[in-house]
């Protein structure tokens, strides 16, 4: 698997190569801004292009560029973008063009275990990859009682789960459940929440974010 | 007689010229009129035949007392007296200059009123039933006469004193009638107005006082006042523009009082140019926000460098820890895990401390994401309620999401409370943050440095901070902030 990673901070950046190559990631290229970023992403071809959302020139929304534009020009190259907090703005401005070989990280959690290479991982086998952190956000809001607080404790991690963009199937081993106990709580779910259900595991990330944030 | 009394004429003068009607009429050679002073009578007033000037003037210069004399006899008993001849008198001071002069009888009447008016002859003459009944009634209309004088000058003195009072104030006095004409101006008037008092009176006061944009209020408000309404404004100290001579507007400090009068009602206005003290508490309150602001800039710079710096040496650091532990194992790899742990922790507390000092989320997003952020971290369940996404002026924000920490940290400390909600709402142009919690209550602004520096804040961007924390029922913190936008 070969990667470009784009980090204005010298030290993060090659921090971030480090550990990538050490875990047997390639890295193919560096860059510390937006045009460099998409140039090396032409020139190299990586699978994956690893971001931070704000570099040169402006700080503000690069990381979101790049994943338009990477994936308007080699649709199939995953984008994992690297971000200091939640912007919940930005990440349904990512997953709005298409679930599919995206990637949500915060920053400081780039240290916690093997969560970077996995999510790296994740983005190039063309699923989601969501910050937990992200949907504690977003379930975070929704305190008052409603639909969600009909949920079972069970069915609440799943919809965590799901929510960070897993298939049945990684959910199942993730929580050491059968293929089948995990689909029951799937259609339990979308049921409990007056969603349609979906099998499609990327058209159902969106679904279940955006009925988070409402 | 009625002639001289009916003259209109200052001083003693009537006094004299009375005096000297009656003597002459009588045929008598002197008559000195006595009134009031301190202490007993004074001699106000003496004509003489030609020839006794030397009794009057010796008159002039007597002050006496109670019953001393003739005249103090008379006002002591309140009846005239007759005195054949003053040479046998015993109680007649002047007998020495009226033996030289040759006055011998003498006659004095009380003036009604307090007083007495006496006349002296040079012959001796026995008392005369009739000349004393018409002195007598001569006495009561002198009185009168006298006593409308002395009223008159108390009046005089009073008006005089009235005046001094006027233009010795340093504020502007202006009486206007009820069609709005200025009637009076005091000395303060030129000054504060820089018009000559002359050329004011007998003005429309609207026409030349007041700024043209405030001129329809105010002819307005008097019509109101004549038609029998109005009158919100009497009494009330406000602040308002006025009109300098040379055009320019400023601002005073004005209370209206109304005179009542037989008649339409006077009011009058007393005027305070307060140009210096306004722009004193406009440097006041800019120099204010001035050390706010910077000091939230100084904040959002550390906080930046933090990230920037410290921060993002450390995360590094702990790439480069996380690559070496996979090229170890045994011992070596367990201890440099725990290694790995204490950095974490070391991570973990930087990034507190520098999301204390000011959340980056706050800037680059706004108030809304920050709270969200700060409500979700609460360890109780925290509501949040708001209208839309708008934004607000950046030190609004500031300040507003400053207040929620402050307020969410004293409910996590002290109020044992089950659950909280903050709101954020728009009202009049200004933005209303409210946390509630249903806790002990009970919390003190003015105890404890951190909700006292909230209300400093906010007072520094003119918002002011509520707290409602009765003993038992739970507490709410509101601030309101206006927006300039």
């Amino acid at each position: 698997m070969r990667v470009v990673v784009a980090e204005d901070n010298l030290l993060l950046r090659e921090g971030i190569a480090r550990l990538l190559e050490a875990s047997g990631v390639e890295v193919a290229g560096l860059a510390g801004d937006l045009d460099e970023l998409l140039r090396k992403v032409r020139g190299h071809k990586p699978d994956v292009a690893v971001t931070d959302i704000r570099m040169p020139p402006t700080h503000t929304d690069e990381g979101l560029q790049a994943a338009r534009r990477i994936r308007a020009e080699r649709p199939g190259t995953g984008v994992l973008v690297l971000s200091q907090y939640v912007d919940e703005d930005y990440v349904f401005a990512l997953l709005g063009e298409g679930t599919e070989g995206v990637g949500y990280l915060l920053k400081d959690r780039i240290t916690d275990g093997d969560r970077l290479v996995d999510a790296v991982r994740r983005v190039a086998d063309g699923e989601s990859a969501l910050d937990p952190e992200v949907v504690s956000h977003l379930l975070g809001r929704k305190r008052s009682a409603g639909p969600l607080a009909e949920l079972t404790e069970r069915e609440r991690t799943v919809l965590e789960e799901m929510a960070e963009g897993r298939s049945n199937q990684a959910i199942a081993e993730r929580l050491f459940l059968s293929d089948r106990a995990v689909e029951r709580h799937v259609s339990a779910i979308f049921a409990k929440l007056g969603l349609t259900a979906t099998a499609d595991t990327h058209r159902r990330v969106l679904a279940v974010l955006t009925y988070l944030r409402a | 007689m009625a002639a001289v009394l009916m003259a209109e004429e200052g001083g003693e003068a009537p006094f004299t010229r009375l005096l000297g009607v009656i003597g002459d009429g009588l045929g008598w050679h002197y008559g000195g009129v006595w009134l009031p002073a301190p202490h007993g009578l004074r001699c106000a007033a003496t004509w003489s035949a030609p020839g006794h000037e030397p009794f009057a003037a010796a008159s002039g210069e007597l002050v006496l007392a109670l019953g001393e004399g003739l005249p103090g006899r008379v006002q002591a008993s309140g009846a005239p007296a007759w005195i054949v001849d003053v040479h046998a008198d015993e109680n007649f001071p002047r007998r020495p200059v009226a033996v030289e002069t040759g006055l011998h009888a003498a006659y004095a009447f009380p003036l009604l009123g307090a007083g007495a008016m006496e006349f002296l002859s040079v012959e001796r003459l026995e008392p005369d039933a009739d000349l004393a009944a018409t002195l007598a009634s001569l006495g009561r209309l002198v009185g009168q006469f006298a006593e409308h004088r002395r009223a008159e000058a108390a009046v005089r003195d009073s008006e005089a004193r009235k005046r001094a009072m006027l233009d010795a104030a340093l504020d502007a006095v202006i009486t206007i009638d009820h069609t709005g004409c200025i009637v009076e101006v005091n000395a303060a008037a030129e000054e504060v107005f820089g018009h000559p008092a002359a050329a004011l009176v007998g003005r429309e006061m609207a026409e030349v006082l007041v700024p043209p944009s405030l001129r329809g209020r105010h002819r307005a408000g008097l019509a109101r006042a004549a038609a029998g309404g109005g009158g919100e404004l009497i009494g009330k100290r406000i602040e308002i523009a006025a009109l300098y001579a040379d055009g320019r507007e400023f601002p005073v400090e004005l209370t209206i009082t109304r005179i009542d009068v037989p008649g339409p009602p006077m009011y009058t206005g007393y005027v305070r140019d307060i140009t210096d003290r306004v722009e004193r508490d406009r440097e006041l309150r800019a120099s204010r926000a001035r050390i706010v602001a910077a000091a939230d800039e100084a904040r959002r710079r550390l906080e930046r460098d933090l990230h920037d710096g410290a921060q993002s040496r450390l995360l590094a650091v702990g790439l480069d820890l996380k690559v070496l532990q996979g090229e170890l194992s045994g011992e070596p790899a367990r201890r440099l895990a725990a290694t790995r742990d204490e950095l974490q922790r070391a991570t973990a507390e930087l990034r507190e401390l520098a999301r204390g000092i000011h959340p980056a989320v706050l800037t680059q997003l706004g108030l809304l994401p920050a709270l969200r952020t700060l409500v979700r971290r609460a360890p109780l369940p925290v509501w949040l309620h708001h209208e839309d996404e708008g934004r607000f002026p950046a030190p609004v924000e500031s300040a507003a999401y400053y207040l929620t920490a402050e307020a969410l940290t004293n409910v996590s400390r002290y109020a044992r409370a089950t659950r909280a909600e903050v709101s954020v709402a728009r009202s009049d142009g200004a933005l209303v943050m409210e946390i509630r919690d249903d806790g002990v209550g009970g919390a003190d602004a003015s105890s404890g440095s951190g909700l006292r520096g909230i209300a400093d804040r906010l007072a520094a961007l003119d918002g002011r901070l509520e707290l409602d924390s009765p003993p038992g029922s739970g507490t709410l913190v509101r601030g309101v902030i206006p927006c300039a936008s």
